[in-house]
This record gives structure tokens, sequence and C-alpha cells, in this order.
């Protein structure tokens, strides 16, 4: 499989499983998305050097993950897939801060070395919270429940519409760049052809797209994001979830857990 | 009743890039009438039903549905009684599943939630794809996309009928099943087709375009019954018409 069918093999992949059963499936997606909101907002607002308070977090991923059946081989897979880009930032720490942090007797650890650690945790706590949110509620249901609200609704069309197009652009290279291949005997593309193929590209994903878009308004869209099935109630369930955690995760960030958690066990066993 | 009327006058029409698609074409469909549009590959018959559906305008000339003339500012009350079904199914399917597929339509016109969910169902049901439902179109087979696109066109409960060469691609049974179904709706019907032998057992009434102009019609039986006339506008005698073995002639 070519880059591309493996994009829009995950992108597929992701509406699958979507489409579980789970008990955080049926959660309203509204409630899903406040959580995943609260979550990631908490989590950027640590401090720079933070690294034991936020550990106490990686029980959120952990539990929707877990509780959404989804599998974490793919998971981390994606999480992998997009992590050079952060450990980019995460080396530049480590060249760039050299200033002592923390001292154990004659060692010390440089503050680089801490600001790089609590980077990728913060990374990967917030991706792999959003990676289980679109998982589990799937994108169109969020789109509709956004456009619920006459504020957001141009916001949910334009979602929407990215969210198609980014398939739409990513089949039409992977034909071509089949076609391509099988004519080419085996051959990898060559630039001088990239350029070749780039004109047909964009001029087929336009195309496509201008189609889809008149097949959209021939079936009455008149440019606002359609909700579906009756607007979904908020149960009691979803509101304990919603402010369970956010209460979980307020606490976290004011109080330092792990050192309270330590505390307890130590002054217990004492 | 003349509310679906259907008419064209001197429409002309040419793509951005200069390509002349539609010229001096003009033709009169009445309520209820199912006719068949044939014509060789780039005739322009894609092209006439996007403006019957209202998705392209004349460039010169008028297309008219139930003596209103279809222009920009009604145009949106015209789509509500047209339905086209696209020539290519992955031109016309975007939802992540068949379900909310079919209710596209439906919802956006502001049918309520449950009374869709019980039209999705029963159009489904009359296409014959109801196991589809939870699927995502995207990995349907070709047939059956299009039978997806039908549904999706159906459950719009349009007055006319647009159809581009919707036996392409379908096996012998579905291709059967869809002319049952076709037979059974009372819409008015424009079947764009090559399938001549589709068009002589579903449409009374058959239109030829050629270069983008209507070239000869009348009586089905008259038309795909000319070979001299076909001939000339790049087409053949439906198979049924061809004698030999095909026909299947029976041993005694
Ligand atoms: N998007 C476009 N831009 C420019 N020219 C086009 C476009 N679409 C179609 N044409 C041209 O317009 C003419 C009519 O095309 P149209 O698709 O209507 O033919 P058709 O009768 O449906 O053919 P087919 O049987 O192959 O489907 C052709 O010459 C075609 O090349
Ligand atoms: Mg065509």
């Amino acid at each position: 499989m070519s880059v591309l069918e493996n994009a829009l093999y995950d992108l597929h992949r992701l509406e699958d499983l979507a489409a579980g059963e789970t008990f955080i499936h049926r959660l309203h997606p509204g409630a899903n998305f406040l959580a995943t909101a609260v979550f990631v907002t908490v989590v950027a607002s640590f401090p720079r050097y933070e690294v034991t308070g936020l550990m106490p977090l990686v029980v959120y991923p952990a539990f929707t993950l877990l509780l959404a059946d989804l599998p974490l081989g793919f998971v981390l897979a994606r999480l992998l897939v997009v992590s050079p880009f952060v450990l980019f930032f995460a080396l530049a720490d480590l060249f760039f801060i050299r200033a002592p942090l923390v001292r154990f007797g004659p060692f010390f650890l440089p503050a680089g070395w801490i600001s790089a650690a609590s980077l990728l945790l913060r990374f990967f706590l917030s991706v792999s919270a959003a990676l289980s949110f679109v998982a589990t509620g799937g994108f169109v249901p969020f789109c509709a429940f956004l456009a619920r609200w006459r504020l957001f609704r141009p916001f949910a069309s334009v979602l929407f519409f990215v969210y198609r197009y980014s398939y739409l652009t990513l089949e039409e290279a992977a034909r071509l760049v089949r076609a391509h291949n099988l004519r080419a005997g085996g051959r990898g593309l060559r630039l001088r052809e990239w350029g070749h193929l780039i004109g047909p590209f964009l001029w087929r994903t336009y195309a496509r797209a201008h189609c889809l878009y008149l097949a959209m308004v021939a079936r009455g869209f008149n440019g606002v994001f359609p909700s579906f099935g009756p607007p979904r109630k908020w149960t009691g369930k979803d509101l304990l979830y919603v402010s369970t955690w956010t209460i979980f995760f307020l606490l976290a960030r004011c109080v330092d857990l792990a050192a309270l958690l330590g505390g307890l066990v130590l002054g217990g066993t004492r | 009743m003349s509310h679906h009327i259907i008419e064209v006058e001197d429409l002309k029409y040419s793509y951005p890039d200069g390509t002349e698609a539609l010229r001096d074409l003009s033709f009169r469909i009445t309520h209820g009438e199912s006719v068949a549009l044939i014509g060789a590959n780039g005739a322009g018959k894609s092209t006439l039903l996007l403006h019957l559906a209202g998705l392209l305008f004349p460039q010169t000339g008028r297309v008219r549905l139930g003596g209103i003339t279809v222009t920009r500012k009604n145009i949106l009350q015209i789509r509500r009684r047209v339905g086209l079904v696209f020539q290519d199914p992955d031109d016309q399917l975007f939802m992540p599943t068949v379900f909310e597929e079919v209710a596209f339509a439906p919802v956006n016109m502001g049918v309520p939630p449950d009374e869709v969910k019980e039209l999705v169902n029963s159009v489904l049901e009359q296409v014959g794809v109801s196991h589809l439902r939870p699927r995502p179109p995207y990995r349907l087979s070709h047939g059956e996309k299009r039978a997806v696109a039908l549904a999706a066109v159906l459950a719009g409960l349009p007055d006319v009928l647009l159809l581009d060469e919707p036996s392409a691609g379908l096996d012998p049974r579905a291709r059967r099943q869809l002319i049952e179904l076709l037979r059974g709706f009372t819409h008015t019907k424009i079947v764009a087709t090559h399938d001549l032998d589709l068009a002589w057992e579903l449409c009374p009434r058959t239109i030829i375009l050629a270069a983008g102009t209507v070239a000869a019609e009348g009586p089905s039986r008259e038309i795909l019954g000319d070979e001299k006339l076909l001939r000339c506008c790049g087409l053949e005698l439906p198979l049924r018409l061809q004698g030999g073995p095909l026909v299947g002639t029976t041993r005694e």
C-alpha cells in the first residue's frame, strides 16, 4: 500500500471504530467533547517543567481507550506517526536549556530534560485523548451536534466539508498514483512526473468536489449542515461523566495528586 | 394535471473550457411520461439532465417545469421536485453511512426525525438494500453504490425522476429488479441510457441526442427499430431486435 492508501485506510478505520457500541460510544457527543476539551485545556495549562503532576492524568486516555475497546496498537502507531514533529521540539529543549533544575547529590538534571519530558507527555496525552474522541464519537455526529446552535452552524459545515474534502483528495491522489504505478513497470514516481500529475490531480479533485457539491445541492442542501435523528437528550449519565472528569482534572491541576497519594501510602505504612 | 410537464426551448450550453455540449435543443415531456434519452458518448445526455435538475443554467433558451421557468430564484423549489441519480455514484455519495446518506434529502427538507427513519427504511426496503443500512457507502460494490444512490434520491420524494445510465454495471438480476422497480413508479421519468433494451421495456417514448441536439424523437418501438437512424447516430439496434441466437429462439 502506498502512503496515501495508508492514510485513507486510517481515516476509514477511525470511522469503523466510531461505529462501536460501548458505554463511551453511547455518550452524548457533547459530553464526550466537553470532557476531552477540558482535559486538553488542563493538560496544556500545566507549567513548563511539570512532569509528576501530569502523571495522574494518564488515567483519562487510558480509561477511554480501554472502555471504548479501541485497539491500543492502532492508537500507538498513529501517535508514533505524528511524534517526529514534537520530538523535534523536545530535542531542541534538550540541547538548548542546560541550566540544572533538579539535584541528586553530585548529579543534576538539566532543565531541558525536564521540559522535554513534560512536552512529550503533554503531547501524548492530548493526542491520544483527541484520537479516542474521534474514534468513539465520529466526526459527523460531532458536526451535527455543533450545528444545533445557530452560532456554530457555519463552523459545523466548514468542518464537514474539510473532512469530506480530505477524503476526496486522498482518494483521487491514491487513484492517480495507483494508475501510474500499474503502467510504470514497478518504477516509482519520478520528480518530473509529479509535475505532470499535479495538474490532473487538482482538476480531478476540483471536478469531483464540484459534482459532490451538486449532488448535495440537488438533495436540498442549502449551506446548513443537517442534523440526523432526533436531538439527543442529555441524560444523568452524561452529566455525571462530564462532571466527574472535570472535577478530577481540576483536582489534578490544583493539587499534587501524585505526592498526595504517595504521602498517603507512605503515611499509612509508617 | 400539468404540474410535471417539462419543456425545453432552444437550450444552449457550453462548458467553461469552450466545449459546446448542447445547442438548439427543444422538446416537451408531459406529466407521468417515461422517456428514454439515448445518444453516443459525449452527445450531451448528462449535461441535459444537469439542466433539468436545476444544477446548470442555460446560456440561452430556457427550461420550464410545470409552466415555471427554472431560474436561480426559484431553484430551491425546483430541486425539491426533481430527483437526479448521477451517472457515477461516487459523485453522489458523501455521508459516512448508508442510513445518513439516504436521510440527507428528507432531513434537509425538514421532515421530522422519526418520520425520516421510517422513510429511509421503507426506501431502502423498496430498492432492496436494507441490509446495507449501517455500512459506509465507500465500502460498497459499484452496483450496491448505485442502488444506494437511487434510494438517496427517492427519499427526497421527487415528482420527476432523472436517471443517468441507471443500469450500467449492474448484474442481470439487479438490472431486472431495477426495471421492475422503475416500472412501478408513476413519476415522470427521463432515463439517459446506452441500454436500449431497458429503454424499450421501460419507456414508451425515445429522444435521440446527437452532438448536443435532438436528432430524432418518437415512440420507442419506431425509433429503436429504425436501424438506419440508430447507425447514423452511432448506435445499434437493441439486442432483442438483432435476431440470431440472442433472441433465444426455442428449439422445437
Ligand atoms: N466538466 C466538463 N468540462 C468541459 N467539457 C465537458 C465537461 N463535461 C462534459 N463535457 C463535454 O460536453 C459534451 C457532452 O458531455 P456529456 O457528459 O453530457 O455527454 P453524455 O451524452 O452524457 O456522454 P456519455 O454517454 O459518455 O455519458 C462532451 O463533449 C464532453 O466532452
Ligand atoms: Mg453521461
